[in-house]
């Protein structure tokens, strides 16, 4: 076909120098003509961009509903397109007219005709003309949509005509040119690409080499055919491009690099690409007509977004496919977002237009946010592979070159068409450029510049470019972020501004600088001298009410303000200085008040948990002995002993041990002190957390009588060891049940020192309880649920009952599910406060990380919360590993057989007197988890021979540990975090289906920010089920895909459809969401690209909804219509 | 070029080759062409007519053979720095259906369809040279192409080779493109 071109061009080109006259004037005012017509073709995408783009920016503001006034277009900004022929007056668009009153929804804005030309309009004007007159609309709007139908139809004849004519050399070039024009749909982004790669110098050879040695060899050790898979595909794809190059191409691309060619021989390339690829691209990339008008401002973009774009953009022309593509795409629209919409959004909206790749569209632009819909590449490894990618390059980054311009906050890019001159500068005469300098009577032939003179000048302004017609939107006023936001540097940098609180240091007043700005955060308010001197006083009286706090309760006087205590204000301030009185007017002992201290936070229990604690406080007790008699002569004779009411009442060692357990439920959360309170405000006892002498740390709780029992927080083992203060040790276990006792009697009963019961203090009301932190309830209630699980007796019916290794399996796997999001140990509660484990993040002697469960009976179990490749192994003390799979199945287990039930010693008799103490013990950590082994009926799957080494175990356990930290720990990786790490875990747990992989993206979205709208999303009636549901259809889709299809389905649809409605219901949660807000989640606006019709209804229920449930179900519609296959 | 002096170009050509492979010279189709690519020195025969292309669209050697019916093979060479100790050459014959499973995710990506396999085959060309192959040939946009992954062991080195041929060009370089592989020399 070529040679037959060449061909008809030689022919054509030996007649016109036969006949220098060449075609006769008519043909040449004809061509002349059609290259005009296709020069407003090319041009009349950006008014209607910058139509689209004001009326999108104003339907936004919410201007529409309100019968907004008519906006002007930029008069001489349509005059330099359309002046001469249709108007001299500055065009007026009605958006309301022109989109609302036509029928169209306002929130189908985004999806207008490619054309951008409403249907009606069409049809309202099919004669194309400018004097087409729409009744009742604007006439400018109908001045412009003609122009532009007559435009894009005299284009389209243009075409035709030059495509007829394809042997003149004329409508050759013509034609060439026009060709020209739809291969910027393509230049723009391999521009990109193609700079990145010369700017950023990278050689693809590193990948390829990379590919071979990287990967293949680290992980399969020794070479073989699978090892090079990815080196196969990477030379497949380069050997098909290069098999299509001509010498001459091979000359430029030699001489120029590869990146200097693709520049400036984009056609060639772009055709030879679409060619190689147009498999995967029917209808998105190259045939989306958004594309023409997208170019990225490169120099805008952070050098990390930067490599975003080139990641994906190389990712994609190395064979990586439209997924890469994607990843680039986001990347230059996270960049957009994020960089360029601070300089002028609605300016660069109507510049871009939509980019896309598929789903990925940048529509309107409100000024504050550009929306896209994500492509569907979220699975596979390819997410992981670019996020190395990214790194990789970032690591390469420098300072890419700028290749376009930005000028009055319009950006320029190489292909802009709002810029000829650059235009010509980056490619070869364009035609815009060309048929304007030739008169239309000439007949002579011109003939292109040589490729040199396309040498490309990066930096240099455009001249002449059109001033925007839009003025920029204010910027968003910069809000304080909220510690713990997103947007908050940290938490350090916010404070609260209250004056009113007493300063802690005494800063001096010209010291405290008022921010420079008023959006640079909260004014803060400087303090006068008055307000000084009042603050040290505040100080003083805080010091001094500390020293009295300090002296003996009784020794402080203090003045008595009347009061009822059913007035008391709790947070009263002074509280020590009012007297209180109790309705039936008795007075409570006049003792002094304790002032209870600010209440640190409180991490653990729940007020459930304090109830058992003061229930525990006023078990019966054994009444003790008489006290001894009054001395005779005061009592008569006949007077009986005292009766048992009036008889001190002291605890025994068996109700002080079940409140011990009780108490040492509680975490202390801080070292300081904290006294607990019951409900009635009455002091249950005093919480420390200190290190003794052995550098142990441990907890001591002292009652309100003086007894003092201290413990180990952290399990030691399952051993609780009280250490008094005469350095005996008490050991117990968790349950409270003595194992180890001092040889002294332990001072268990001891009578209040006066013989009086200690008078109650305070009436203060309990803080509320903190927040706990932990696993979800289902997690607690699963955990719960595997302790309870029944266990059968032993064989003694005296011995205590204890966990089978079968129970113990469920119970870890539970357990197991939990990430400890701190390395430090946190306990985790029933909500009945009772202990159920706790969870510490450590690492191995080997360096690899993992967490351990300690569990109230001193069992312990140990794994890597990510996953090892679906392997669990827990690796004891011993160093002998035991290795299950996910749902707790032994894969590999030890040779030595654990104890596979470890009884409880036996109770000691609980009296007030100790039995016989055997010798202080110290602490030990216990024998090792009691493992499942063949004889665990129900538990063990294929059983092999157990590992003889941790090598094995470990070795892939630290390579996928680092590996999926480093995609999700590197700084924000596509800001798809939990999709990456999700994708990669369950690449890597091949095997889960159904409920496992629900619990694996239960495990992976705790701790995350969608953490807390996903439980929300689960408390809205149906939805929990419908999670559960979706993930068991995903382990069917999963089963019924055909291989080697794109798992679009399966466990990752399911994940990503519940990360959708995550998403939505975090949109919700947002204050001050509104519809037009959340309805840009991508799934809305899929669901309203299926039915449009729906979007009406969903906006006037979702106004009338108030609660969040109402709200989602407004949307559900919307969502239900775009996950529907 | 009228049928007698085709002739006589075609009887001198056999003379001098015959000569030449008496004389134990080798048979000349092209030049001996050095690399040092990455500090791995080796050297090739390029016959008349192709080229190589070191660092070339972003491999390291690119040897194109001449372009006919718009495509032209091409030959993609990487040397490593792997010692070949690291192929486990016992396992080639048994995990060349993970090659082959490969191929068939690339071809799904690229809408091409398989045709034919072309199984692992071990040849030793010389006592410096072990050429272990797989290959496969597959259809994309209605041209057939072969293409081949080979393992070259070459003097304590390791190369990585990949070849891309048009079956309409199997006739004019096949042998050709073997001969380039086989002509692989690591001083």
């Amino acid at each position: 076909m070529k040679a037959w071109a060449f061909l008809l061009f030689l022919v054509s080109a030996s007649h016109a120098q036969e006949a220098p006259g060449g075609p006769d004037a008519a043909m040449n005012a004809k061509l002349t003509q059609m290259a005009e017509q296709a020069r407003a073709s090319a041009e009349r995408n950006e008014v209607i961009a910058q139509v689209r783009s004001m009326c999108e920016f104003e339907a936004k503001q919410g201007d529409f509903d309100k019968g907004s006034p008519p906006k002007e277009l930029h008069g001489t900004y349509l005059r330099e397109y359309f002046g001469a022929k249709i108007d001299e007056t500055p065009v007026v668009i009605n958006c309301r007219t022109l989109y609302k009153d036509l029928g169209i929804p306002v929130t189908t804005l985004n999806f207008m005709p490619e054309s951008g030309i409403p249907i009606s309009v069409r049809e309202a004007c099919p004669e194309l003309s400018p004097q087409c007159h729409i009744p009742g609309q604007d006439p400018g709007v109908a001045h412009v949509m003609a122009a532009s139908l007559a435009a894009e139809k005299a284009a389209a004849a243009a075409e035709d005509q030059a495509c007829k004519l394809a042997t003149q050399d004329e409508a050759k070039r013509s034609a060439e040119d026009t060709r020209t024009n739809a291969r910027i749909a393509a230049a723009s982004v391999v521009k990109c690409a193609a700079s990145a790669l010369w700017g950023v110098g990278i050689n693809m050879w590193d990948l390829v080499v990379g590919a071979i040695q990287g990967v293949g060899a680290a992980l399969k050790g020794l070479w073989n055919w699978a090892t090079t898979s990815n080196a196969d595909r990477a030379a497949a794809d380069k050997a098909s491009l290069a098999a299509g190059l001509s010498d001459p191409q091979v000359d430029a691309i030699k001489k120029e690099g590869v990146a200097e060619w693709i520049s400036r021989s984009i056609g060639d390339f772009y055709t030879m690409t679409l060619r190689y690829f147009s498999k995967e691209l029917p209808g998105t990339l190259l045939s989306f007509p958004g594309f023409e008008e997208s170019f990225v401002c490169w120099e805008a973009l952070s050098n990390e977004n930067r490599a975003r774009a080139v990641c994906g953009l190389l990712g994609y022309f190395l064979g990586g496919g439209p997924k890469f593509l994607a990843l680039g795409a986001e990347g230059m629209l996270k960049a957009l977002k994020s960089t360029v919409l601070t300089k002028n959004a609605t300016a660069l909206a109507g510049k871009l237009g939509k980019i896309g790749y598929g789903r990925v569209t940048i529509g309107s632009v409100s000024g504050v946010s550009i929306r896209y819909l994500a492509p569907t590449y979220q699975h596979g490894l390819a997410p992981i592979a670019s996020g190395w990618l990214t790194k990789f390059i970032m690591g390469k980054v420098k300072k890419l070159p700028f290749l376009g311009s930005v000028e009055n906050g319009f950006v320029y890019g190489p292909m802009s068409r709002l810029a000829p001159a650059r235009l010509k500068q980056w490619f070869r005469a364009p035609v815009v450029e060309r048929t304007n300098a030739r008169p239309a009577e000439s007949t002579t032939e011109t003939t292109p510049p040589p490729p040199s003179a396309a040498k490309p000048v990066v930096d240099a302004p455009v001249a002449g470019a059109p001033a925007p017609a839009v003025a920029p939107p204010p910027a968003p006023a910069k809000v304080p972020p909220f510690p713990g936001s997103r947007g908050a540097k940290s938490q350090t940098s916010w404070k609260p501004q209250r004056t009113d609180l007493p300063a802690r240091t005494a800063q001096a007043p010209q010291e405290r600088v008022a921010p420079k700005s008023a959006d640079s955060g909260p004014k803060r308010r400087v303090r006068s001298a008055e307000n000084e001197a009042l603050l040290d006083a505040a100080v003083k009286k805080v010091v001094a009410e500390g020293e009295a706090r300090k002296r003996p309760q009784a020794a402080a006087p203090r003045p008595r303000v009347k009061a009822d205590i059913r007035d008391l204000n709790p947070r009263q301030q002074n509280i020590s200085d009012i007297e209180f009185t109790i309705s039936d007017g008795r007075t409570p002992p006049a003792l002094g008040y304790k002032s209870v201290p600010a209440r640190p936070t409180l991490v653990g229990p729940s007020d459930r948990f304090l109830t058992e604690i003061a229930a525990a406080q006023k078990t019966p007790t054994r009444l003790l002995a008489a006290p001894p008699s009054e001395p005779a002569a005061a009592v008569p004779a006949a007077a009986p002993v005292a009766a048992p009411a009036a008889a001190p009442r002291s605890r025994t060692a068996a109700s002080n041990a079940t409140l011990d357990a009780a108490v040492r439920k509680v975490v202390p959360a801080e070292p300081a002190a904290t006294t607990f309170l019951t409900k009635e405000g009455k002091e249950m006892f005093t919480l420390e957390s200190r290190t003794n002498t052995k550098g142990v740390p441990f907890s001591r709780a002292t009652y309100p009588d003086g007894r003092t029992v201290e413990w180990t927080p952290y399990g030691n083992g399952g051993k609780i060891f009280f250490e008094q203060p005469s350095g005996k040790v008490w050991m117990t276990d968790a349950a409270g049940k003595t194992l180890v006792a001092p040889q002294t009697a332990a001072p268990e009963v001891k009578p209040p020192s006066d013989g009086s019961v200690r008078p109650t203090l305070t009436y203060t009301e309990a803080p509320a309880r903190p927040t706990f932190f932990g696993p979800s309830d289902k997690f607690l209630t699963e955990i719960s649920n595997a302790q309870k699980a029944p266990t059968p007796p032993l064989a003694a019916p005296a011995a205590p009952q204890s966990r089978t290794a079968a129970s113990n399996a469920t119970l870890d796997a539970a357990v197991r599910k939990v990430v400890p999001a701190e390395p430090a140990a946190t306990t985790f509660l029933t909500k009945e406060g009772k202990e159920m484990f706790t969870l510490e993040s450590r690492t191995n002697t080997k360096g690899v990380p993992f967490s351990r469960a300690t569990y109230p009976d001193g069992r312990t179990v140990e794994w890597t919360p990510y996953g090892n490749g679906g392997k669990i192994f827990f690796e004891q003390p011993s160093g002998k590993v035991w290795m299950t799979d996910a749902a707790g199945k032994t894969l590999v287990a030890p040779k030595p057989t654990a104890p596979e039930v470890k009884s409880a010693p036996p109770e000691p008799p609980q009296s007030a007197t100790p039995t016989q103490p055997t010798q202080p013990t110290q602490p030990t950590r216990p024998t090792g988890p009691a493992l499942p082994t063949r004889r665990n009926a129900g538990t063990s799957g294929s059983l092999t021979k157990p590992r003889s080494s941790t090598a094995v175990a470990t070795r892939p356990a630290r390579k996928l540990q680092n590996h999926v930290d480093e995609v999700v720990n590197s700084e924000n990786p596509f800001d798809r975090q939990l999709q990456i790490k999700l994708a990669g875990e369950m690449n890597l747990r091949k095997n889960l289906k159904g409920a496992p992989v629900r619990a694996l993206f239960d495990e992976v979205i705790e701790g995350t920010e969608f953490a807390q709208p996903y439980k929300l999303l689960k408390s809205i009636p149906g939805e929990n089920t419908a999670i559960s549901q979706r993930f068991d259809r995903g382990a069917a889709e999963v089963r019924a895909q055909p291989r080697g299809q794109t798992p679009i389905t399966g466990p990752y649809g399911a994940a990503n459809e519940v990360m959708i409605k995550v998403k939505l219901v975090q949109a919700l949660e947002k204050p001050g969401a509104t519809f037009d807000s959340v309805v840009e989640q991508q799934a809305l606006v899929r669901g309203l690209e299926k039915r449009p019709d729906l979007g009406a209804a969903a906006e006037a229920q979702f106004r009338n909804a108030t609660t969040l449930q109402q709200k989602f179900e407004a949307l559900k519609p919307l969502l239900d219509e775009a996950l529907r296959p | 070029m009228t049928y007698a002096r085709r002739k006589a170009f075609y009887s001198c050509y056999w003379i001098l080759a015959t000569g030449a492979t008496i004389l134990g010279l080798p048979l000349a189709f092209g030049a001996t062409v050095p690399f040092d690519l990455e500090g791995v020195k080796f050297e090739m025969q390029i016959p008349d007519g192709w080229r190589s292309e070191p660092n070339f669209m972003g491999t390291p050697l690119m040897v194109l053979g001449p372009q006919k019916f718009d495509t032209r093979p091409v030959i993609i060479v990487v040397p490593t720095t792997v010692e070949p100790r690291k192929v486990d050459i016992k396992s080639l014959q048994k995990t060349q259906r993970e090659y082959f499973k490969g191929r068939d995710a690339w071809m799904s990506l690229r809408g091409a369809s398989s045709v034919a396999e072309f199984p692992y085959q071990h040849a030793r060309v010389n006592e410096n040279l072990d050429l272990h192959s797989i290959g496969h040939r597959y259809e994309h946009d209605g041209q057939v192409f072969d293409q081949h992954t080979h393992y070259a062991i070459c003097g304590g080195k390791f190369f990585y080779i990949s070849t891309l041929i048009n079956e309409t060009l199997h006739a004019d370089f096949s042998d050709s493109m073997k001969e380039v592989l086989q002509s692989l020399r690591c001083p």
